[in-house]
């Protein structure tokens, strides 16, 4: 199930609503805004529900502290109210809400708009990963266990597609055709590119090997 | 940048007052009916699709059912208007996947940030971003525009995969920076124009240039 924080200064609307959400999700509710901050420094959430009216700090307020919270992941995040008014609707997707959400709602559209919005946000990060290493596919980006390691193009493109492949093997000509979109790379740039790539991934624990007259494949260290 | 939006309504001056609202961010591609979708899907390349819920031949959904199997659908959000809307209809319309249902009686204002909602959360997850003449295929970290391949660098990739990604804008040079380089310095500011220039050079096919402007990153229409 994933997991969804809501706050709500409100202990008969965490109760109520959760009641519906807890359904289909895991929910983690906070009574005082400030408190869920803390608990964002160092945890992820799938989604995030925010009261707009709040004695402590408004909503809004609580929008603005998440998308400056180093921690925070990007996820959807919903404001949710009683006050439907139009002036309120607007200030919230001004804000970037991802959606508003009336208290009159019916909870089987509540429920559908949240999970809608959590599958197009598991989408919204594409990523592929093995063994500690991530590419970021939106930023073209690699890591290593969440260390930036810095990658050329041709590199990058070599580990993904070798990544897509895994664990089959990939033929040399389609590798190249991939890559440098041509078929005329020489032998000896892809194995100092391999090379070079193997070098970068040091403490792996694949490594990129060739198999004469077969392709090229990730292989795991014995 | 603007972005695209097609527009079927039977009403004329439905798409009218809509073109008005959306002006500054949307180039609206109107049509009468949905007969003339094929073409439309294969001449533009859309960031949503907005169908008038109620129209003579077909209903939305069946217009929708229509698209999803066309060939040249791009994966754009569909989203449906209507003058009433029944609870069953607008939960079915959420539930076919991240799409939204506006009621006419929507302030224009509102129609416009949900769209604006919607589209960002489908430009982060797209696999090929087209804008104009320019595509930046994710799946093979291609960009080509027309049918030329542009070799772009590392670094330039990330800046216009940003870049596009967050359109229509306008981005602040520190955020594009920081999403860059992790941090935003004076020196990471100027490396910065120095790799938007080189772009504009590679990209000069393209319709559109980016532009620096004061604290801002542009993309505007040669």
């Amino acid at each position: 199930m994933k997991d969804l924080a809501y706050v709500d200064d409100s202990k008969d609307n965490l109760d109520s609503v959760s009641l519906v959400l807890e359904s289909c999700f895991n929910v983690e509710t906070f009574q005082n805004p400030l408190s869920f901050l803390n608990v964002l420094v160092q945890k992820q959430f799938n989604a995030i529900l925010l009261d707009v009216h709040m004695p402590l700090l408004d909503g809004f307020g609580v929008f603005e502290r998440i998308v400056n919270e180093p921690n925070y992941n990007g996820c959807p995040i919903f404001l949710l109210s009683s006050d439907e008014t139009d002036s309120n609707r607007l200030k919230s997707f001004e804000f970037g809400a991802v959606d508003f959400i009336g208290r009159s709602m019916m909870p089987e559209e509540l429920i559908a708009r949240v999970e809608s919005k959590i599958i197009y946000f598991e989408k919204n990060s594409p990523a592929l990963e093995l063994g500690g290493l991530k590419l970021d596919l939106n930023n073209v980006r690699s890591y290593y266990n969440n260390i930036d390691i810095r990658l050329t193009l041709i590199e990058f493109k070599i580990l993904f597609h070798l990544l897509k492949t895994f664990p089959e093997i990939i033929s040399k000509e389609s590798l190249v055709r991939k890559v440098w979109s041509n078929n005329s790379t020489l032998d000896s740039t892809i194995y100092t590119h391999i090379y070079n790539l193997n070098s970068k991934f040091k403490n792996w624990k694949y490594e990129i090997v060739i198999e004469r007259s077969k392709g090229i494949k990730l292989l795991e260290k014995i | 940048m603007k972005l695209k939006l097609i527009y079927i309504d039977d009403s004329s001056s439905n798409i009218e007052s809509l073109k008005l609202i959306l002006e500054d961010e949307f180039n609206v591609v109107g049509a009468g009916d949905q007969s003339a979708f094929p073409s439309l899907l294969k001449d533009h390349s859309p960031h949503a699709i907005l169908l008038d819920f109620h129209m003579p031949v077909m209903n939305g959904f069946e217009v929708y059912e229509k698209i999803v199997i066309d060939k040249n659908y791009n994966g754009c959000p569909v989203l449906f208007i209507s003058g009433d809307i029944q609870d069953d209809n607008r939960l079915k319309a959420i539930k076919l996947g991240g799409m939204d249902f506006f009621s006419r009686s929507l302030p224009p204002q509102e129609v416009k940030f949900r769209l604006l909602s919607r589209i960002r959360l489908h430009l982060q997850s797209a696999a090929v971003l087209t804008f104009d003449n320019l595509c930046l295929d994710k799946n093979t970290f291609a960009v080509t525009i027309g049918t030329d391949l542009i070799d772009l660098t590392l670094i330039e990739l990330r800046v216009l995969s940003f870049i596009l990604r967050s359109q229509p804008g306008p981005i602040s040079k520190g955020q594009l920076v920081k999403a860059i380089w992790g941090e935003s310095s004076v020196q990471n500011l100027g490396k910065l124009s120095v790799h938007v220039s080189h772009m504009n050079t590679k990209l000069a096919a393209w319709k559109h240039e980016i532009r620096m402007r004061d604290d801002l990153v542009l993309v505007s229409k040669i």
